[in-house]
């Protein structure tokens, strides 16, 4: 047998082939007609694929912050060849950057939320998500009963210890630590009420949750390609071109705001935003994570989200983390903030707040 | 000649036989009919996503901050954010 091998080794320089060598060949053919194939059918088929060449090339790219600019803008110019195409529409693919100095906070005052949902539909229609099969939502609207809600203004500053009366031997009780100063329970809320519910409900507060744009991010840590990363302005973005779908960040996250695309998301023509941009509102495909940006394609321009735009009675604030006068910093210095309990110290950038 | 086995025993073996065989057949059904649907299934793993966040959400509290949480917080966040980009 080893004779036999030693001696196919010696005919390799020769012109004659083995059986083997053969079959070897025609496999590796195989293979690459298949990976050529499967490249280049990243849009459906009933999808009129304007340049399968460039979907395979689009498969072949690595992460967008790594490019270079050359590479970069002929990413972009493939993806708006490729939208402009699919959707019928002509499609822009911006690539606006980070603003200078600026690290973006949001406040949404849960005393005025009338739990209309505008928001939600507001974001569906700016950031092209799925409408049906399946329907991607990034805003959720809780309704918590009013009862869950605890508030005494004349222990805020407590906490102290305070002397206990079985002694002080090392037994200290805290003055938050049995009677808390403040708070929203979660329990009883509903997530679905339905569509056509009249709100609202003087009986119930209204908590849209959605993507809390930590500053130490559970998700970024867990991504083990980083195709999810916090921009310099505090955002958290992803490459959805990076993304291999492990839902690794999905699981991280511990506002579970992330949602992934498990089917081809289903757009309609007629209502896709055309305006997009790489980082945010792009149309993004089966097998990748999605999430709340803040709309970076408008706030890196200098705009409001579409979700404050939205709001008819004006329960959300966005603005400058670094900037004192602006309005969330006002509302930080002034009004009874909440936020979600930070059990993982993420330092979310996201603040509920009543007055 | 070999007489055919027609004991209790035999019987409920050949029943337990068939009633494997049907609850196999039933089970590879249902597996290929939602292997057959991927809207379905994606439908439904995106509900259960959904459901998700619905559980974890409702485990949650909103906590007020007093005044030296707010300063704590904004000062960590600040800090933050000047070490990112010093």
């Amino acid at each position: 047998m080893s004779d036999d091998r030693a001696e196919t080794n010696n005919k390799k320089d020769d012109v004659t082939t083995s059986r083997r060598d053969f079959l070897k060949n025609i496999g590796i053919a195989g293979a690459s007609t298949l990976m050529a194939g499967s490249a280049s059918a990243g849009v459906p088929a009933d999808s009129p694929d304007p340049d399968a060449e460039s979907t395979a090339a689009e498969w072949l790219q690595g992460h967008f912050v790594l490019m270079s600019e050359e590479d970069k803008k002929e990413a972009i110019n493939r993806l708006e060849k490729r939208y402009t195409a699919k959707y019928d529409k002509k499609t822009t693919v911006a690539n606006t950057p980070p603003l200078e100095g600026v690290l973006f906070g949001y406040a949404l005052n849960i005393g005025k939320c009338i739990g209309c949902r505008r928001c939600v539909h507001a974001c569906v229609q700016e950031n092209n998500q799925s409408r049906t099969n399946p329907v991607i939502h990034w805003i959720q609207v809780m309704k918590i009963p009013k009862g869950n809600f605890a508030f005494t203004a004349d222990k805020l500053n407590d906490g102290y210890p305070k002397s206990s009366a079985f002694g002080d031997y090392g037994v200290q009780v805290g003055g938050n630590a049995y009677a808390p100063v403040g708070g929203l329970a979660t329990e009883h809320a509903q997530s679905y009420y339905s569509a056509d519910e009249m709100v609202p409900d003087k009986d119930y507060f209204y908590v849209p949750v959605q993507c809390q744009q930590c500053e130490k991010p559970p998700c970024v840590k867990a991504c083990p390609v980083r195709a999810t990363f916090r921009d310099p302005n505090g955002v958290v973005v992803i490459d959805y071109n990076w993304c291999i779908g492990c839902r690794m960040c999905q699981l991280a996250c511990p506002y579970q705001a992330r949602r992934f695309n498990w089917g081809e998301p289903n757009l309609p023509p007629e209502e896709m935003n055309p305006k997009t941009h790489y980082f945010g509102n792009r149309p993004r495909m089966r097998g990748v994570m999605e999430k709340c940006t803040f709309c970076v394609q408008r706030t890196r321009e200098g705009r409001n989200p579409a979700c404050l735009e939205a709001c008819p009675v004006g329960a959300r604030k966005f603005g400058n983390l670094l900037d004192p006068e602006s309005d969330v910093r006002k509302i930080l210095a002034t009004k009874k903030v909440f936020r979600f309990k930070e059990e993982m110290s993420t330092y979310p950038k996201f603040f509920y707040y009543i007055g | 000649m070999i007489k055919a086995d027609k004991s209790k025993r035999t019987f409920f073996k050949k029943v337990a036989a068939v009633v494997g065989f049907v609850a196999a057949a039933d089970y590879l059904g249902n597996l290929m009919s939602v292997r057959g649907n991927p809207i379905q299934q994606a439908n439904d793993n995106s509900e259960y996503d959904v459901n998700k966040q619905k559980k974890v959400l409702l485990q949650k509290q909103l906590v007020s901050m007093t005044d030296n949480d707010k300063k704590q917080m904004l000062d960590e966040l600040l800090d933050i954010h000047n070490k990112n980009h010093a």
